[in-house]
C-alpha cells in the first residue's frame, strides 16, 4: 500500500484544520483553498466515483492549472489505484490529443477556466469541474485496501520526446515513497510551514512539495495563471503567502531578483530554497544568499525519469569557491555513474562523461514505448545482488573525491529552456508539419552559458514564397498550434538552402 | 551625446535582446504576442537598461501593458533618462 497516502491520513487525523492548498485567487474566492481534512474526505468520496468512471487500468488525465481540485484529483485517482496524468493549460489541443491517443480513450478530468481544448471523441468520458466538486463533496467512503501500490504507476508525466510526440515517463508508487523518504528531510521540521507549488504539475519539481511538502504537514501556495502574468500581482501575492520554502527553476528566481524588494522583508519567514531543473549559476547564489540570509539554499538535480536524486546546502563560501556548482551529493537509494559515452566504460572520479543513475527511484520507463524505454533503461545488479533499475541520462558530468555531482549540461538535442525541457526535434518536426515549410533546424541560442531562446532555420515549401515578417509570424502562429508557447521560437531565419555535412545531413554547425 | 541617441541606443538593445532587426520596423507590434519577447527577456532587458542608461525599472513598477511595444519601451525609458 502506498506509504505516502498512508502518511497523508496520518497528517490529515494530526492537523484536519490546516490548510493543504491554496492558490492566489483566494483574495477573491475563498474556495481556493483545501484543508488536510477536506482533502483527505474529498478525495475519498472522488475516487468511488473515480473507480466508476474510468476504465480499468488506464490513466486517468487531469487537465487544468492550479485548482485546489486538482490536488484532489491526483490524490483521489491514487487512492482508486489509478495513475493520474496531468496536462496543464499551456497545452495546445494538437499535443493535448496526442496524449489521449497514447493513452487510449481515458477518462478526462477538465478543471481549467477555458473549455477542454482536447477532442472529446479521443477519451473515454470528460468530466467538468462542477461533476467532479459534486462527486468530491457527495461523502462516499473508500477502502484504502483498494489504494495504488508497489510497481503501479503513481503519475504519469509527459515530456518533450526527440521524436515529435511527448512521451510519458510512469513513477511507480514504490519510488514516490522512496522519493518521499528522501525528499522530507529537505524540508525544515515546522508546524507553520508553507511552500511554492508554483511550477506546473506537467513538471516533476512540482512533486517537490505534492509528495515531501504534504508528507511533512506543509501548506502548499501557487500563483494562478492571471498572477504569474504579471510582476506586480506575483510579489503582492507572495507577500501574503506567509511563504517559508521555495521551490523554483534558477530562472524564475533570477527574475525576481532583478526586482530590488525581492528580499526577507518581502518574505520574513522564508528559511528554506530549493532550486532544480538548469544550471544554477554562482552569481545567482550569491545574490539569494545575500537578499535571504536566514534562508538555506539548496541546489538539486535529477531527471524526470528519476525524480530529484541530489542535494547539496550552497553556502557564500561553496558560491564563491567552487564554479560551476555541484548539483549535489547523491540520494541515500540512487547511485550516480560516469561512462565513457563512446565506449560505455566507466569512469573513474574525477572524469567527464555520461551519468548514469541507478535506484530506487528510476522510472519504469515510457507509457507504451518499449522501445523508448529500452534505449535508455536497464537492470543492474549491485554488489548484494540486488537488482536496481538504471536510466542514461543523457547529462555530461562528473563525480568529485567528496562524491557530488556536477553535470555539464547535454550530450544530444536536448535543451533546458527557462526550467522547460525541450527536445529540438520535437520543435522541428512540429515546423515540417506546417504546409510552408519543407525543412527545419532549430538551434538554441545562448547568452553567459544559458539559453535564452530558439531560432528556427527553415526552408520553405516553394522556392517563390515570401521569406518576410509576416510569413515569420505566420508560422509561429501555425505553430503555436501544435507545441506549447515555451517551445516556439523567437526567431525565424529562412534560407533557400541549406549546406549539407558529409553525412549528406544538414549541417547544424554551419548555422550556429 | 546626440539628441536622438536613447531611441538608436534603445532599438539596438531590444533588437539584440528579441534576436530580430524586424523590431525596427513593427513599432507597435505586441512583442509578446509576436513572440519576440517573454516574461524572462523582458526581464533581462530591464536589467540592460539599467546597464546601458543607469535607469532603474523594477519589474514591479510597470505592468506589462505599458512595455509590449518598442514605442513604448522607448518612452518608458526616455521619461525617466530626461527625469534623470
Amino acid at each position: 500500500m502506498s506509504r505516502f497516502l498512508e502518511r497523508l491520513r496520518e497528517v490529515s487525523a494530526e492537523y484536519p484544520e490546516k490548510e493543504a492548498f491554496f492558490n492566489s485567487r483566494i483574495k477573491e474566492d475563498a474556495c481556493q483553498r483545501l484543508t488536510y481534512a477536506e482533502l483527505d474526505a474529498w478525495s475519498d468520496s472522488l475516487a468511488a466515483s473515480f473507480a466508476e468512471w474510468s476504465p480499468k487500468g488506464k490513466p486517468v488525465v487531469v487537465y487544468g492549472h492550479k485548482s485546489p481540485l486538482m490536488l484532489v484529483c491526483f490524490i483521489a485517482a491514487a487512492k482508486a489505484g489509478l495513475t493520474y496524468a496531468p496536462v496543464d493549460i499551456a497545452y495546445p489541443s494538437d499535443r493535448v490529443n496526442d496524449i489521449l491517443d497514447q493513452i487510449g480513450h481515458p477518462l478526462v478530468i477538465t478543471l481549467s477556466d477555458d473549455e477542454f481544448p482536447g477532442d472529446a471523441s479521443l477519451a473515454d468520458s470528460v468530466v467538468g469541474d462542477a461533476v467532479v466538486r459534486e462527486a468530491a463533496l457527495a461523502g462516499r467512503s473508500w477502502d484504502s485496501s483498494r489504494w495504488i501500490a508497489d510497481e503501479t504507476p503513481f503519475y504519469l508525466l509527459f515530456t518533450s520526446g526527440s521524436t515529435g510526440r511527448p512521451k510519458g515517463v510512469q513513477m511507480p508508487s514504490r519510488c514516490v515513497d522512496a522519493f518521499m523518504d528522501y525528499f522530507r528531510a529537505l524540508f525544515p521540521e515546522r508546524p507553520d510551514g508553507v511552500s511554492f507549488n508554483r511550477v506546473p504539475y506537467t513538471f516533476d519539481v512540482s512533486l517537490f512539495d505534492i509528495i515531501a511538502g504534504l508528507a511533512s504537514g506543509y501548506t502548499l501556495f501557487s500563483l494562478e495563471s492571471e498572477d504569474e502574468q504579471s510582476m506586480r500581482a506575483t510579489f503582492g501575492a507572495l507577500a501574503a503567502s506567509d511563504l517559508t520554502t521555495w521551490i523554483s527553476t534558477p530562472s524564475f528566481i533570477e527574475m525576481c531578483l532583478v526586482d530590488p524588494s525581492f528580499d526577507q522583508d518581502l518574505l520574513p519567514r522564508l528559511d528554506n530554497v530549493i532550486l532544480c531543473g538548469e544550471v544554477f549559476r554562482n552569481a545567482t547564489a550569491l545574490k539569494i544568499i545575500e537578499r535571504f540570509p536566514e534562508a538555506r539554499v539548496l541546489n538539486t538535480y535529477g531527471p524526470t525519469e528519476t525524480q530529484a536524486v541530489t542535494d547539496i546546502v550552497v553556502d557564500e563560501s561553496l558560491a564563491r569557491e567552487v564554479n560551476p556548482l555541484p548539483v549535489g551529493y547523491l540520494s541515500d537509494g540512487v547511485r550516480a555513474l560516469i561512462r565513457d559515452p563512446e565506449t560505455g566504460e566507466e569512469l573513474p572520479c574525477g572524469e567527464v562523461g555520461e551519468i548514469y543513475l541507478a535506484g530506487n527511484t528510476v522510472s519504469a520507463g515510457y507509457y507504451g514505448r518499449p522501445d523508448l524505454t529500452e534505449a535508455v533503461f536497464s537492470e543492474r545488479e549491485g554488489s548484494d545482488g540486488a537488482v536496481t533499475r538504471c536510466y542514461k541520462t543523457g547529462d555530461k558530468g562528473y563525480l568529485d573525491a567528496d562524491g557530488r555531482l556536477f553535470c555539464l549540461g547535454r550530450l544530444d538535442f536536448q535543451v533546458k529552456l527557462n526550467g522547460f525541457r525541450v527536445e529540438l526535434a520535437d520543435v522541428e518536426q512540429a515546423l515540417v508539419r506546417i504546409p510552408e515549410v519543407a525543412e527545419a533546424v532549430v538551434l538554441p541560442a545562448d547568452r553567459d552559458g544559458k539559453v535564452t531562446h530558439l531560432v528556427a532555420h527553415v526552408r520553405l515549401a516553394e522556392p517563390g514564397m515570401t521569406a518576410d515578417f509576416a510569413r515569420a509570424r505566420a508560422i509561429k502562429a501555425a505553430l503555436k498550434e501544435l507545441v506549447p508557447d515555451y517551445m516556439v521560437p523567437k526567431k525565424i531565419v529562412f534560407h533557400e538552402e541549406f549546406a549539407l555535412n558529409v553525412n549528406g545531413k544538414i549541417d547544424r554547425k554551419a548555422l550556429a | 551625446m546626440a539628441e536622438n541617441s536613447v531611441e538608436e541606443r534603445m532599438l539596438e538593445l531590444i533588437e539584440e535582446i528579441c534576436d530580430d532587426e524586424i523590431i525596427r520596423e513593427e513599432r507597435d507590434a505586441d512583442l509578446f504576442e509576436e513572440g519576440l519577447l517573454d516574461s524572462m527577456a523582458a526581464i533581462e532587458l530591464l536589467v540592460a537598461i539599467e546597464t546601458e542608461f543607469g535607469v532603474t525599472i523594477a519589474p514591479t513598477a510597470v505592468e506589462r501593458e505599458e512595455m509590449n511595444s518598442v514605442n513604448k519601451i522607448i518612452y518608458q525609458v526616455q521619461i525617466r533618462y530626461d527625469a534623470q
